[in-house]
């Protein structure tokens, strides 16, 4: 198991980023669709999904959702991080099979309550078109 | 009314006439911990002020936010 990042409130500073690649495919889907119990067909059934404008199963959304964790769990700030909130904007579906890049950009420093602001993106890792964007509000503990 | 009053109002959900010194998270269930950041930021931002982490945990009540605008030569009545 790889270890987060240990940044303190006070090294961080806007403009600071932080990113990764994951190969996205219909194993990942299928473990997600277990483990939050969302097995809507549109992600889990092959006959159902290719018969809709997809044309194919798609990941869930919220698949975003579960990366931006990792992004600010592990990453941006890493240890020290306690989500607050998060927004997401799902702008196409995420490819199965096919990589993706999401990344964390901050956008604001509040001393006041140690709160960080990170534009967070997931965008294919190839056409770097954007996939799914939000906003993350995370206190840094430390 | 206030422009304190009014920030309050705006970000807790709550009307004007509800909000006095003794407002807190424990007599208003709407001031959960993200209100409170966004608080914090909105009172940085509408008074032109910043607070130093200590004196924004601080912050107890309306009262106590409203001492600490004052503590930075403000008023947070206008």
């Amino acid at each position: 198991m790889s270890e987060p990042k240990v940044l303190n409130f006070a090294e961080l500073k806007v403009g600071d980023s932080a990113s990764f690649e994951i190969d996205l495919d219909v194993d990942f889907i299928d473990k997600f669709a277990n483990l939050s119990g969302d097995h809507n067909p549109l992600h889990t059934n092959e006959s159902y999904a290719a018969a809709t404008s997809f044309g194919n199963r798609i990941p869930h959304g919220m698949i975003a959702g579960a990366l931006f964790s990792r992004l600010v769990g592990m990453e941006l700030p890493g240890k020290y991080a306690l989500y607050i909130g998060q927004t997401l904007s799902f702008r196409k579906p995420l490819p199965a099979p096919g990589r993706v890049c999401v990344s964390g950009l901050i956008t604001n420093c509040s001393g006041a309550t140690r709160t960080i602001r990170i534009a967070t993106v997931v965008q294919h890792a190839e056409t770097k078109m954007i996939l799914v964007e939000g906003e993350a509000l995370v206190r840094v503990l430390k | 009314m206030s422009k304190l009053s009014e920030l309050f109002s705006s970000v807790l959900g709550i009307p004007e006439q509800q909000i006095t010194d003794d407002l807190s998270p424990a007599t208003e269930s709407k001031w959960d911990s993200l209100n409170a950041i966004i608080l914090i930021t909105e009172i940085e931002n509408a008074f032109g002020v910043e607070f130093g982490y200590d004196e924004a945990m601080a912050v107890k009540n309306y009262g106590d936010a409203v001492k600490l605008i004052q503590s930075k030569g403000k008023d947070p009545y206008v």
